[in-house]
């Protein structure tokens, strides 16, 4: 059904990531009638959360949880009358306000249409720490990928060390599947956190959700230890050993905590970054958010962006989890409707009134999360002067701490005499522990630093693909 | 042993891969990735600078450390790449067995 089809060189709406955000949205503009394009890099449409099985089957419920299953719920909604799933399709630049350019199967290609909805998501904030560059040391979000959408599991003994709710649905699955958690590291040492949010009663599903993920782990045996943190991961070609320990408010660590654990394999999850490239390609402005220490594309309360017919969706908006993301695909694609000059039938405004409410209120938990589990300055100093800080250019943070020095946290110059940030992943990786290193130095820390440029393509190419184009 | 491949799924019929003139199984719709790591092996290049083994990190193709040449073609994404019956992939980290 979505195997790899080419996209036209036409569309009415052209939406990029057809996670829960994109997904949404293109059922709601397919069933409109608008002739709707969605790309997406990876092989099946789902995105992180509703990422679907990739195998004959799909793995039990117990496993997978109702993701998966709301996920093809979603992916069924979308009239393919009028709506075409393109995957394994890499969005890799812009050409003018209303053509992308990407490409599929190692072939080029551009696509022009009247509005165009970025729905491009997040991926994993990392801290770097010594040895975690070693081969058992990946992203929760990697192992929990593995895990939905082929069945396997990274590993048979499992550390999960990181911050935020994550860690639960992550943990829970593994020991679901099989795999020995060794330990669940939290930064945060507050337990009670959901308790005061403002207005509870907005969240009562939430705290249900919450609820069953602590029978399960309580059924598994797996017990969170605030407080605490991976410090070291050890092993001479992959990883055998991990180091945790306990750390204080400032989240530095405890002298004399440390704790030595015998693993294969070693999980981080420090909250997530929002993929702006395309956004950035597309002009679009950008907004400083304070506690998440990053930039993310600004939005109007339309979800329009401050570029005319460029919309946005989900993640890239602020990082508020898949509720939310749900929700802003139903209000993005309203409003691409009205602009197209389609008029909203009952129904559609309905839905966009009920999208407007679940979003704010889903926005407003999200707030009070992710303040709650703020890293604090602390967190840096886990990384040592040999540790390697960005993993493409091999860069460590004695070198990033020189140039800091001198450059007096320029993080411009810091970028161009070190490299770090400007190897395949182009920072995407190492960019906010590289930024944080750095404003150690300035004069002014508390300023808001200048986004990276983003430049094309902003995902490598092989040369042949973009050497197709006319 | 355990096999970190997961019990209760229908995977279909296992075809062969070869990883540096090995074989090794994998089934249908796994990624390199994925087949690569179910046998065993979680170091798959090597680092210019040092030596230093990686593996497959974001699984999601944003940190591009999971690179291994397949089919001929270098520094591809194993995470990314759906494995295919005859697909042959040269892992730089693995040491290639002497002939016999």
């Amino acid at each position: 059904m979505t195997s790899r089809q080419s996209p036209p060189v036409n569309a009415d709406v052209v939406i990029v990531g057809a996670g829960p955000a994109g997904l949404s949205a293109a059922a709601l503009l397919s069933k409109a009638g608008v002739n709707v394009v969605l790309l997406d890099e990876n092989a099946r449409p789902g995105g992180q959360y509703y990422r679907q099985s990739r195998l004959g089957g799909s793995l039990p419920k117990a496993i997978i949880g109702l993701s998966q299953i709301a996920g093809r719920d979603l992916i069924d909604r979308i009239d393919l009358a009028h709506a075409q799933i393109c995957t394994d399709t890499m969005v890799w630049g812009v050409e003018n306000d209303n053509t992308l350019l990407y490409s599929q199967g190692g072939h080029a290609g551009r696509i022009s249409s009247k509005a165009i909805v970025l729905a491009t998501g997040a991926h994993e904030r990392v801290i770097p720490f010594p040895g975690w560059t070693l081969p058992g040391v990946m992203t929760a979000g990697a192992a929990q990928t593995l895990l939905k959408a082929q069945g396997i599991l990274p590993g048979k003994n499992i550390v999960i060390a990181g911050t935020g709710p994550f860690l639960y649905p992550v943990s829970t699955q593994m020991a679901a599947a099989g795999a020995k958690l060794e330990a669940i590291c939290e930064l945060s040492r507050d337990r009670f956190w959901p308790l005061r949010v403002q207005q509870p009663f907005r969240h009562l599903h939430i705290y249900r959700e919450a609820i069953s993920y602590l029978a399960k782990m309580r059924r598994l045996g797996l017990r969170v230890s605030m407080g605490t943190t991976v410090v070291e991961a050890l092993g001479d070609t992959a990883l055998r050993q991990v180091v945790v320990a306990e750390i204080d408010g400032d989240h530095r660590e405890l002298p004399g905590t440390r704790r030595t654990i015998a693993t294969d394999t070693l999980l981080t999850s420090f909250s997530f970054v929002p993929n702006v490239q395309v956004a950035r390609l597309l002009g679009c402005d950008l907004r400083w958010d304070p506690v998440q220490q990053a930039h993310f594309v600004n939005a109007d309360a339309r979800l329009q962006t401050s570029r005319q017919g460029i919309y946005l969706a989900g993640e890239i908006v602020g990082i508020g989890g898949h509720r939310v993301a749900k929700a802003e695909g139903v209000f993005a694609a309203a409003s691409v409707l009205e602009d197209l000059g389609y008029k909203l039938d009952h129904g559609t405004a309905a839905a966009r009134q009920e999208a407007w409410r679940t979003r704010s209120a889903g926005r407003q938990f999200a707030a009070h999360m992710l303040k709650s589990f703020a890293l604090k300055p602390g967190v840096f100093s886990l990384a040592k002067p040999d540790t390697i800080v960005c993993r493409c250019e091999s860069v460590p943070r004695s070198e990033i701490d020189y140039h800091a020095k001198v450059w007096e946290g320029a993080q411009r110059a810091v970028k161009q005499c070190t490299r770090a940030g400007m190897g395949r992943c182009q920072g995407r990786m190492c960019g906010f522990a590289v930024a944080q290193l750095v404003r150690q130095h300035s004069s002014a820390p508390d300023e808001i630093p200048m986004p990276d440029t983003a430049r094309m393509p902003v995902k490598p190419l092989v040369l042949s693909e973009a050497g197709h184009f006319e | 042993m355990f096999g970190l491949r997961v019990a209760p799924v229908n995977r279909g019929v296992p075809f062969d891969i070869s990883v540096n003139g090995k074989s090794i199984p994998a089934y249908p719709g796994e990624t390199v990735a994925g087949a690569l790591l179910a046998a065993g092996i979680n170091i798959f290049r090597k680092t210019y600078e040092g030596d230093r083994g990686r593996g497959q990190f974001c699984g999601m193709g944003v940190c591009y450390d999971c690179l291994v040449d397949i089919d001929g073609r270098h520094s591809q994404r194993a995470c990314m790449t759906a494995a295919a019956p005859g697909m042959m992939i040269e892992v730089p980290a693995v040491l290639k067995e002497p002939a016999e």
